[in-house]
């Protein structure tokens, strides 16, 4: 006990204060006593507040004993009080102690004063250290429940039989239920189904010290997925199992989205692997792959694993052929140009040969963890088709080689075999001729109609060998027609005039009916002569004696830019089943006068090519015994004197706009979709300009330009391009001279471009030199 | 009497043509080849030639270029050819042929064209060009 330093006195005797003062100096000689003798004084002292004890006086007049007590143990209760009186009976005694006074001391019997204050003392000081523990206890403990009860992770305590002796706030927000709820809770109402038996086992099996780490779910009051993850621990008391402890974190967002990554990684796995090609990453410094898709098995063969394993797998597998063209084009992918499209043959598990296409890209353009990713397409099906289609097309190319040789040939022959049967039968109808004028004699009547058979059968064979060469000659696109404007009308009465005296021998009446304001029209004159003759010498061969022929030249009914020439006869007519025949090559009718017929049967067959190649057309409407009329109409024929041009496009839009273009600007179009067909046209009837495309799939506008300049020399070609300076065009310079066309450009530039062509002369010369075509201008 | 020099290879023909210039009043004279028609057109001096194209020895047309380097340029050529070769008759027409024939021939058209080939080389003027129209 620390001695007493400061004591306060209510005592109104000034004796028996000095009396009290002397004992405690005894004892405590630097003790201060402060003495007061009323309540006022009492008051004002209890205020200053730092009295190790206070001494009252029972019997203070006019402040009672028990009114000072109650004063003080309200004012500063934790000090001791003790009653000094001179006389106490027992029963007050009692009373004050239990109204809360420390002690009483009779003044009498003062011997107890010190030893009463020192209890006191003891007793105050015993108190105020239990005070302070009781204090620290408070804290603590609030601290803990502080704890507790604001943590945002879940803190459970379970007892062994699974009911929940504890679980802090944050565990009932997180799981939804009220304080109520969870008394009525055991862990399994909380613990998903998938963990029950892992935590009765844990029940069952605890020991002590032993804690452990737990991730699960715990549901919601509402059945919602809590993941958690934390720790428990077992509360033994007595050596049995008292609780389990449990402090858990709340994971369900993470647990969320790693499950979403994982989903959305396979959903990524499942794509790659689905594409139909092989998707994959490689270290661009080594070509090393780090990722290859599960299509890489399926297409070569070889396990994923071969791939990322063996450094340089890719390279080993490339065919031998492409490999170094291959391995060049991978370095040239930089951060310069970080996209390639690669096309290159690898060899497969079973020994084939794969082609494939690849579209590589780079993916990091820091130097050294850069990476080229893409993704390998088989295209081995359109390699093969492409080779199998460069096969047909070499084939075609012999084949037709053989057959334009074989052309040539027969061309040659039929030219020889003319001119031998021309050379003999020009001496015999000479000879003939000669007898018959009478330049080697008289002859008498019999002799010279004999003769006059000889000669004409001359003619006869004459005009065969000039069929056949003419058959020849369509057959194999070498006759050309020579076009100038003739007066229809006049060339029907030349014709009419020189076979008038056959239809006279056979006193068959020849008529006509020839419209007199008749255009001249452009045409072969010889060749619609030679059409006319046939039809009208047919017509006369098939009309009995006294039959009629009438001959019409009419602008066409129907079509009134068609001119129409007909010949009709009073003969035996032509079955109907005959009727689409008889123009067909070689056809002869057997209409049992085979006796009668002459020549090899060209005759209409060339008549129909003659008329076709003018652009016009012919036909027979036939009934047999009543006659024939064959019709033939030729176009009024500006239009071959028009310029012929030759689209070729591969935009099927650009063709069609070109073509009505130009034929609203009086053009003769023709179009072709690419170049082979472009070439193919050009071969049927070479056109005067052609207006070419340069970037056409297959063969391109350059080398569609090569063919032409080849076979066809120089044909005036304008090229249309966007690609003025691509290498396309530096193909299509080595083809020149052409006149370039710059996509995009207006109508109005398209057709200036090919009138200036046109005006400039190229055409022109072009047509006289190569074309065959006398081209007059109609007046 | 004028001279008609014939440069044909068919002796039958050459015989034909022959028989019917002498008929009709003029003097032939007959070469079965070009280098004989070309000797002979420079020692007889012929008024007009009548000449295949088709030669065993020098082609008509090589004839007629030679003609022109050996200063006979003014004398008239007409050419006979059983061949039926485009061009021909434009090439013909270039060398300076008055007119062009395909056999067979029609004689009276081909006396006509003799008849007009001497008057133009008199007269020193180019007419019409005549083919036959038998072809």
């Amino acid at each position: 006990m620390r001695p007493p330093e400061r004591l306060l006195l209510l005592e109104d005797n000034e004796c028996d204060a000095e009396m009290l003062r002397r004992s405690i100096r005894a004892e405590w000689p630097s003790c201060d006593l402060v003495r007061v003798s009323n309540k006022s004084g009492f008051e004002a002292a209890l205020n200053e507040h730092n009295f190790d004890l206070i001494l009252s006086d029972y019997m203070v007049p006019g402040f009672p004993g028990p009114i000072a007590l109650a004063l003080a143990l309200e004012r500063c209760p934790e000090v001791p009080f003790l009653f000094i009186s001179g006389a106490i009976g027992d029963e007050v005694a009692v009373e004050s102690l239990k109204a809360g006074a420390t002690d009483y001391v009779l003044k009498d019997r003062l011997a107890k004063l010190v030893p009463s204050i020192r209890r006191g003392l003891n007793e105050a000081e015993e108190r105020a250290r239990r005070r302070q523990v009781e204090e620290e206890l408070r804290r603590s403990e609030e601290q803990c429940r502080d704890l507790l009860e604001n943590a945002t992770d879940l803190i459970q305590s379970v007892a062994p039989d699974g009911s929940l002796l504890y679980v802090n706030p944050a565990w009932r927000h997180k799981l939804e239920y009220t304080e109520g709820e969870v008394a009525r809770l055991t862990i399994f109402d909380v613990l998903h189904p998938e963990y029950h038996e892992a935590w009765r086992d844990r029940f069952e099996n605890a020991k002590p010290d032993q804690a452990c780490r737990w991730e699960g779910i715990f549901l919601s009051k509402y059945g919602s997925h809590l993941y958690v993850e934390g720790n428990t621990s077992f509360r033994y008391m007595n050596g049995n199992l008292a609780a389990i402890r449990g402090i858990f974190h709340d994971v369900t967002e993470r647990k969320l989205a790693l499950i979403a990554l994982k989903r959305s990684v396979r959903q990524y796995e499942a794509l790659v692997n689905s594409v139909d090609g092989i998707v994959w990453q490689a270290d661009l410094s080594n070509l090393r792959f780090t990722f290859v898709s599960q299509q890489a098995e399926r297409l070569l063969g070889y396990p994923v694993k071969c791939w990322l394993e063996d450094s340089d797998f890719w390279q080993k597998h490339l065919h031998p052929d492409d490999r170094e063209k291959t391995l060049n084009l991978c370095r040239q992918i930089t951060s310069e140009r970080p996209y390639g499209s690669l096309e290159y043959r690898m060899l497969a598990a079973d020994g084939g040969v794969v082609w494939l296409r690849d579209i590589v890209s780079l993916r990091n353009e820091e130097k050294e963890s850069a990476q080229i990713q893409g993704i390998m397409i088989n295209i081995t099906a359109r390699k093969q088709a492409e080779a199998a289609r460069r096969d047909v097309q070499a084939k075609l190319e012999r084949t037709n080689k053989v057959l334009s040789e074989r052309n040539q040939e027969i061309q040659n022959f039929y030219h020889t075999l003319s001119h031998e049967l021309k050379t003999p039968l020009t001496s015999a109808r000479e000879f003939i001729s000669i007898t018959l004028d009478g330049l080697a004699g008289p002859i008498n009547d019999t002799q010279r109609e004999y003769l006059g058979i000889a000669k004409e059968s001359c003619d006869q064979l004459r005009a065969c060998v000039n069929d056949l060469l003419d058959a020849t000659r369509l057959e194999t696109n070498k006759l050309a027609l020579e076009l100038k404007p003739v007066a229809i009308s006049a060339l029907v009465h030349r014709v009419l005039a020189s076979m008038g005296w056959m239809a006279a021998e056979k006193k068959i009446v020849l008529r006509h009916e020839i419209e007199t304001e008749m255009p001249e029209v452009a045409l072969d004159e010889h060749r619609i002569t030679q059409v006319l003759t046939n039809l009208l010498s047919n017509a006369i061969k098939h009309t009995p004696e006294s039959g009629t022929i009438v001959i019409t030249a009419r602008e066409s009914p129907e079509r009134s830019e068609l001119l129409e020439i007909s010949v009709r006869d009073t003969g035996c007519g032509i079955p109907k089943e005959e009727q689409e025949r008889i123009f067909d090559r070689l056809y002869q009718i057997k209409a049992g006068d085979a006796t009668t017929e002459q020549g090899v049967g060209l005759g209409l067959y060339l008549c129909r090519e003659l008329v076709q190649l003018h652009g016009g057309n012919i036909w027979v409407e036939s009934e047999p015994g009543k006659g024939s009329t064959f019709c033939f109409v030729l176009p009024k024929a500006q239009h071959l004197l028009r310029t012929n041009v030759l689209v070729i496009d591969d935009d099927p839009d650009m063709l069609d706009m070109l073509r009505q273009l130009l034929i609203a600007e009086q053009y003769n179009v023709r179009v072709a979709r690419d170049g082979q067909e472009g070439m193919a046209e050009i071969r049927r009837q070479a056109p005067d300009l052609v207006v070419l495309d340069l970037a056409m799939p297959e063969l391109n506008g350059a080398a569609t330009l090569k063919e032409i300049r080849k076979d066809w020399g120089q044909i005036p070609v304008i090229l249309h391009t966007a690609f003025a300076d691509g290498e396309l065009m530096k193909q299509a310079l080595a083809s020149s001279p052409f006149t370039l066309l710059a996509k995009p450009c207006s109508p109005e530039q398209i057709v200036e471009t090919v009138r200036n062509v046109q005006r400039s002369g190229d055409t022109e010369i072009w047509k006289r030199n190569h074309h065959g075509l006398q081209r007059l201008p109609l007046n | 009497m004028k001279r008609i020099l014939i440069i044909e290879d068919d002796t039958k023909i050459a015989a034909a043509l022959a028989i019917r210039l002498e008929a009709a009043g003029y003097a032939a004279l007959t070469a079965a080849d070009g280098l004989a028609g070309l000797k002979l057109a420079l020692e007889r001096n012929p008024d007009l030639i009548l000449m295949d194209i088709w030669m065993p020895v020098g082609i008509g047309f090589s004839v007629a270029q030679r003609l022109h380097s050996l200063g006979l340029s003014g004398v008239p050529i007409i050419f006979i050819t059983a061949s039926k070769i485009k061009g021909l008759r434009k090439t013909a027409e270039k060398l300076g042929a008055v007119a062009f024939f395909e056999k067979p021939y029609d004689s009276e058209q081909l006396l006509a064209a003799i008849r007009q080939g001497l008057k133009s080389n008199s007269a020193d003027q180019k007419s019409d060009f005549p083919v036959n129209a038998m072809a």
